[in-house]
């Protein structure tokens, strides 16, 4: 039996008479004490999946399994064995303390008394939150809201656990503590299982057993980093630093000349967190795990350097490709051969599916 | 598993209480809480026996029964009125403000036993308004308008008073819960739907004059209104006079709006859950 499979999942919204195919015959199957990331870009349909399997949305079509349990029809055994972390939100009472917050929930999963109260001291601690244990929520800052929010959701002990993008919106130390905690926590138990929803390539990278990658409703792939990291062995991953005088040429002007030219199968500004426009066209956006530097200036400061991911079918291509930037007014400043990481196989897979 | 669950249900309902109380107390210090909680009942009762007194001076009638009808429907209202508002802004509260609705719903005894344990919550805080505006309110109008209340505490019918209590607290939650449902479905009702609901209470209960000097078929509504029972039996046991009859209907309202209210909102439940609005925030 699998800690989390889905058959055939779809989800169909109506938005003002129109269709939207959230979810289109996903299936997952997430072994106990695997950690599952689930990759996507905004309204990749992420969220929209944890969703149905935390009970919250019903599906349209096909079904969905929580050690066993239907969703749908088995939605209170479902909750028992359950629970549900969303980053960005932050939620409890602000007139109630830390400890007054947790001890809420534990009781709304039954806790007994005395477990309640040693689970509750004992998250307290891991979540280093001690000092604000008799604080009201409301004085604390984001981050320990946020750590509050994740000591809720492993109050009960749950025995599969949705972290939907858990480090959204928090600072490098508090999203290192929080994939620490998550990874320590299923490898203490081999009966604990999480499904983490990203668009932070690195932390899915860090934290997972498997990468899921879904797009528009649909998993393309499902591997093992490694695995599919190797699917990419037949290409070659560069990393190019140019810069241009010409101010009027963006970003977005490059990658479309490089990814236009013969041999590229996709390129990408450094940093990349994944994300498209409506078209499914790749757009440029910056991952808190990124270099926020894009377009950094030279020591004149005039001059624009943009750093770019790009990854070629042959590494014979490489003269090619530099000769087409300094004819079309770049200095390349640098040109170094890589590794394939999670990056290049996120932007292969989209790339290829909007060929 | 049946002792897990009901273990779960009967901490979720003592939880919903706990906090409930937190939430109406703990926005400010004890002694402004307690001068709220006194005061603003009071301020209506009062305003209610003034329009009493003015109303009757003006035609030049002053009967201390009628004023013990007015005043007891306007004291004792004071439960349905805020248990309806609180359940029904309840929803609005945990979605959008406090943003753990979701995860409430998501636990294994779910909303029903919380929402319950909020609506005991409000009736414990209206029940503290209840006995203050009593006394009060009985001093004021007596001291200063001569209205005395014809209660004597040796005729009362004690356990009929006390019955009446829970039973229409649990028509009152019963029907926060109906307004609770359409809440988790809706997302501008929070206000308007209380106030509508209370002033049809207000209207149609019997609280300030009787349902039967309302135009026929209008009168028939508060028949079927548990807030009409509940006052009958308040009113009927205060006085010392036979309350059962009164007491029978007050318990079948109860028992008909408790089913209702569990069909209401599992149904409603589904369609929040097919339509995704529990965890929706209002787009404003």
């Amino acid at each position: 039996m699998y800690a989390v499979e889905t058959i055939n999942l779809s989800r169909v919204f109506e938005l003002k008479g129109k269709s939207i195919l959230a979810l289109d015959d996903v299936n997952i199957r997430i072994s106990k004490g695997e950690i599952l990331g689930l990759l996507g870009a905004n309204g990749a349909g992420k969220t929209t999946l944890v969703k149905i399997l935390s009970t919250l949305l019903l599906p349209s079509k096909g079904s969905a399994y929580i050690h066993g349990y239907d969703v749908v029809r088995d939605a209170k055994h479902v909750r028992r064995i359950i629970n549900l972390v969303s980053g960005g939100e932050t939620p409890g009472y602000g007139m109630l303390t830390v400890r007054e917050n947790l001890w809420f929930f534990s009781q709304l999963y039954g806790l007994a008394s005395s477990l309640a109260k040693e689970r509750i001291d004992m998250l307290i601690k891991d979540m280093e939150l001690e000092q604000y244990r008799d604080v009201r929520m409301h004085k604390l800052s984001t981050g320990y809201k946020q750590r509050l929010n994740l000591a809720r959701g492993f109050i009960n002990d749950p025995r599969v656990l949705f972290l939907d993008e858990p480090t959204l919106g928090l600072d490098v130390m508090n999203a290192r503590h929080m994939r620490k905690y998550i990874r320590d926590w299923v490898d203490e138990d081999s009966a604990r299982t999480i499904l983490l929803t990203t668009h932070y390539l690195a932390e899915a990278e860090e934290v997972c057993d498997k990468i899921a990658i879904i797009y528009k409703g649909r998993i393309v792939a499902y591997e093992t980093p490694l695995a599919l990291k190797a699917s990419l062995s037949n290409g070659v991953s560069i990393q190019v630093e140019i810069f241009s005088n010409d101010l009027t040429s963006s970003s977005s002007m490059i990658v479309d000349k490089i990814s236009r030219s013969s041999g590229v199968l996709a390129c990408m500004l450094e940093g990349f967190d994944g994300d498209e426009d409506e078209k499914g066209k790749v757009v440029k956006s910056w991952s808190n795990t990124g270099n926020n530097n894009r377009h950094d200036y030279n020591s004149n400061g005039d001059e624009r350097v943009t750093r770019l991911r790009i990854m070629l079918d042959d590494d014979s291509k490489i003269p090619d490709l530099v000769s087409m930037l300094v004819i079309n007014g770049y200095k390349v400043l640098s040109v170094k051969r890589d590794q394939p990481t999670l990056e290049d196989v996120y932007m292969r897979y989209i790339t290829s599916i909007n060929e | 598993m049946l002792d897990v669950h009901a273990s779960s249900v009967v901490r979720a309902v003592v939880q919903g209480i706990w906090l409930g109380w937190k939430v109406e107390s703990n926005w400010t210090n004890p002694f402004v809480f307690l001068t709220y909680l006194i005061a603003k009942p009071i301020a209506s009762v009062i305003l209610v026996g003034l329009v009493f007194v003015i109303g009757s001076s003006a035609s030049g009638m002053s009967r201390d029964d009628l004023f013990f009808y007015t005043f007891t429907g306007a004291v004792f209202f004071i439960y349905p009125a805020t248990i309806t508002i609180s359940l029904a802004y309840l929803v609005h509260e945990d979605r959008a403000k406090y943003e753990v609705l979701k995860h409430i719903y998501i636990t294994p005894s779910s909303l029903k036993p919380y929402i319950v344990g909020r609506g005991v919550a409000s009736a414990i805080n209206a029940s503290v308004s209840v006995v203050v505006s009593m006394l009060i309110g009985s001093i004021v109008f007596s001291n200063y308008f001569a209205l005395h209340l014809p209660i004597d505490a040796s005729k009362i019918d004690y356990p009929a008073l006390i019955a009446s209590i829970p039973l229409g607290v649990a028509a009152f939650i019963s029907l926060g819960v109906i307004l609770y449902a359409i809440n988790l479905v809706t997302f501008k009702l929070q206000y308007s739907l209380s106030e509508y609901t209370t002033g049809i209470l207000f209207l149609f209960s019997g609280v300030v004059f009787p349902p039967s000097m309302l135009p026929y078929p209008v009168s028939l509504i508060g028949g079927v209104l548990p807030t009409t029972h509940f006052l009958n039996v308040v009113r009927a046991s205060l006085m010392g006079y036979n309350a059962y009859e009164s007491m029978a209907y007050l318990l079948l309202s109860t028992i008909l709006m408790i089913a209702v209210a569990l069909i209401f909102m599992n149904r409603v439940e589904s369609i929040a859950r097919f339509k995704g609005t529990i965890d929706r925030k209002a787009e404003y």
